[in-house]
């Protein structure tokens, strides 16, 4: 793969942006602001070396694993796995159709490039310790990356899983948290606190770092280090949700609505601006 | 009106009277229509954020100390996710009301992962449990008042779809089945198809009858807003009089929900009896459509295929 350069990430990041306005304003349901905050990330594990993979073999046994456990951003990673190549473009326009692989909330087996199930939240991390476990029994060297949103901070399995992961030193996990410091009722800081995060993340004995979740440099030294690192990591990824349609940004109410049609070409247009 | 707002209301209402209520839900007040709760009693209102587990302990601490706490979350979390805590309130016979929402594949959207085919069977299961499933606003509305007037562990099964008000000829009662085709004029002794079913699905379930009376086959269709403590010797009465087939329609898994329910009590009868079909979702999951009708076409739970499905039965039974 030719790198890509910073302007071509924003690039890449913004048509996978315009995908998930599309996909979410056809099939008149799903999360716009988690999925458009969280496309910068996805772009950065996609389209640098960073993650592992090969789109038309997406089982290959040494590929990374990236897992996503705040399912309802799935849009972002649908359109992200489009891009890289795993499976048609022409298929995100089924989002949530009957008989679609592209599901409310991903279904693992049902769509190349998934790894996981999610929609459930506080399941995501479990399961991507599972999956660094088997590798590191079977001493394999393959890294695992999990997406997470902080709404799912909240709930107590998503800690047993750090617990866990710590326990059995899992260097070969890095958890990216969605710190957008929004969920469905509000604000997490009024609907249930989770700050002070960062010390809560090191008291589990995990390493901890942090970037801003726009910032393609940041996100590449970021997800690099924890990748390297000889102990479990967490970034916290400081991110905006709506990211790229303004109306929309920082708003909690977005978190779940679909735009109505003068909403949407207001969106879409300023999305299509960027590319240009 | 929808039964979830109905449910939302009739709480904000008996708090008015009976300061022992409370609310707690997982961030999803809207979803459940507890926000009109949580502007009226900001301090009977507790939000768990997204931790349904902790919300049930929690809800069970404050009925240990005398509160009568309402959790609400979408029924595949709630009892989905927080099923061991659940079962401890119930094993203590505590005073929690739990609210199951977006229950059975009204939530087409989101897909298999928040539709919720299972949680009737779960919850009939449990000792001490109350299981409630209204069919409409004003079952919603007596659901909830059951709800508190019982002192212990009750289960209200809730939905996204917006749901007619059915024309009611008697009072619910705890347990009773319902016949909801009060106009039919079969006998009982005459009743040729009989159908029990449960939920807003009960709609479809009358147009069944409805379409099977037209072509002269006498059916009588039967809501079960109680799905437990249940009547049985009402039900195998309903059964024992019925010549040619006894249906369950329900919008959710056929075992050991409501199809389940009828099956384990008809197997009890210990004279001749109808044969059971049981129509619901059959051991697989949901998925995503672009509406709940779609969705309910694809499990074969529309209209015209439930008919379908009787009538080849019916047939069958027949010659
Ligand atoms: C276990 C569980 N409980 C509740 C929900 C319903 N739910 C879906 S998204 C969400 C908000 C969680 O906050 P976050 O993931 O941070 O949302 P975002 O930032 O993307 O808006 C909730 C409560 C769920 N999917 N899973
Ligand atoms: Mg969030």
């Amino acid at each position: 793969m030719k790198l890509m350069t910073r302007p071509e990430l924003k690039k890449q990041a913004t048509k996978i942006r315009q995908h998930v306005w599309q996909m979410i304003y056809t099939a008149q349901s799903g999360h716009p602001a988690g999925s458009l905050g969280v496309t910068d990330i996805l772009t950065t594990l996609y389209f640098t070396p960073i993650l592992k993979y090969q789109a038309k073999n997406p089982q290959w046994p040494e590929r990374d694993y990236f897992l996503l456990s705040n399912g309802h951003v799935c849009p972002a990673l649908y359109a992200t796995l489009a891009e890289a190549g795993f499976f048609s473009k022409s298929k995100l326009n089924t989002l949530r159709q009957l008989n679609s692989p592209l599901q409310g909330h991903p279904h693992v087996g049902s769509l190349p490039g998934v790894e996981n199930t999610s929609g459930p939240l506080g399941q995501g991390l479990s399961q991507a310790v599972g999956v660094a476990l088997g590798l590191k029994t079977d001493k394999k060297i393959n890294h695992v990356f999990v997406l997470t949103s902080d709404g799912e901070h909240q709930e107590g399995q998503t800690w047993e899983a750090y617990m866990f992961a710590a326990k059995y030193a899992l260097n070969n996990l890095t958890v990216i948290i969605d710190r957008n410091l929004v969920q469905i009722d509000g604000k997490t800081e009024e609907v249930m606190p989770l700050e002070r995060l960062k010390l809560k993340l090191a008291s589990f004995r995990w390493r901890v770092l942090e970037t801003d979740g726009h910032d393609f440099k940041d996100l590449i030294d970021k997800l690099q280090k924890a990748k390297a690192s000889q102990r479990p990591s967490v970034i916290i990824a400081h991110t905006i949700p709506g990211k790229g349609v303004s109306f929309i940004e920082n708003d909690y109410r977005w978190h779940g609505k679909v735009p109505h049609e003068a909403e949407y070409y207001e969106g879409l247009e300023e999305l299509m601006g960027k590319t240009q | 009106m929808p039964i979830r707002d109905t449910i939302g209301q009739t709480i904000l209402e008996l708090s008015r009277q009976d300061k022992r209520i409370v609310v707690l839900t997982a961030d999803l007040a809207g979803s459940l229509r507890v926000d009109s709760f949580q502007k009226t009693y900001p301090d009977r209102f507790f939000d768990a954020g997204v931790a349904e587990q902790n919300m049930a302990g929690v809800a069970a601490g404050l009925a240990l100390y005398g509160k009568t706490p309402f959790i609400l979350s979408f029924a595949v979390f709630n009892p989905g996710l927080n099923l061991s805590m659940i079962r401890t309130i119930a094993y203590s016979n505590l005073n929690v009301k739990i609210v199951g929402g977006h229950a059975g594949l009204s939530n087409a959207g989101d897909g298999a992962t928040h539709q919720a085919l299972e949680d009737i069977a779960i919850m009939r299961s449990l000792p001490n449990m109350t299981v409630l499933s209204p069919a409409d606003d004003a079952q919603a509305r007596w659901a909830i008042k059951q709800a508190v007037k019982i002192n212990g562990p009750v289960y209200i099964r809730s939905t996204r779809l917006d749901t007619p008000t059915l024309k009611h000829a008697q009072e619910f009662k705890l347990g009773q089945p319902e016949p909801v085709d009060a106009k039919s004029k079969i006998q009982n002794n005459k009743i040729e198809v009989l159908i029990f079913s449960t939920g807003p699905i009960i709609n479809t379930a009358i147009q069944v009858a409805k379409t099977l009376n037209q072509q002269k086959i006498a059916t009588r269709a039967i809501n079960l807003h109680t799905l437990k403590p249940i009547n049985t010797d009402a039900i195998k009465q309903l059964i024992t009089q019925t010549q040619k087939l006894v249906v369950t329609i329900e919008d959710h898994q056929i075992a050991a929900g409501l199809g389940g329910l009828v099956a384990e009590i008809s197997a009890e009868i210990t004279t001749s009896r109808a044969p059971l079909l049981r129509i619901g979702v059959k051991d697989s999951f949901g998925q995503s459509a672009r509406s709940a009708e779609k969705l309910y076409e694809a499990y074969g739970l529309d209209q015209a295929s439930i008919v379908k499905q009787i009538l080849e039965v019916y047939s069958n039974a027949s010659s």
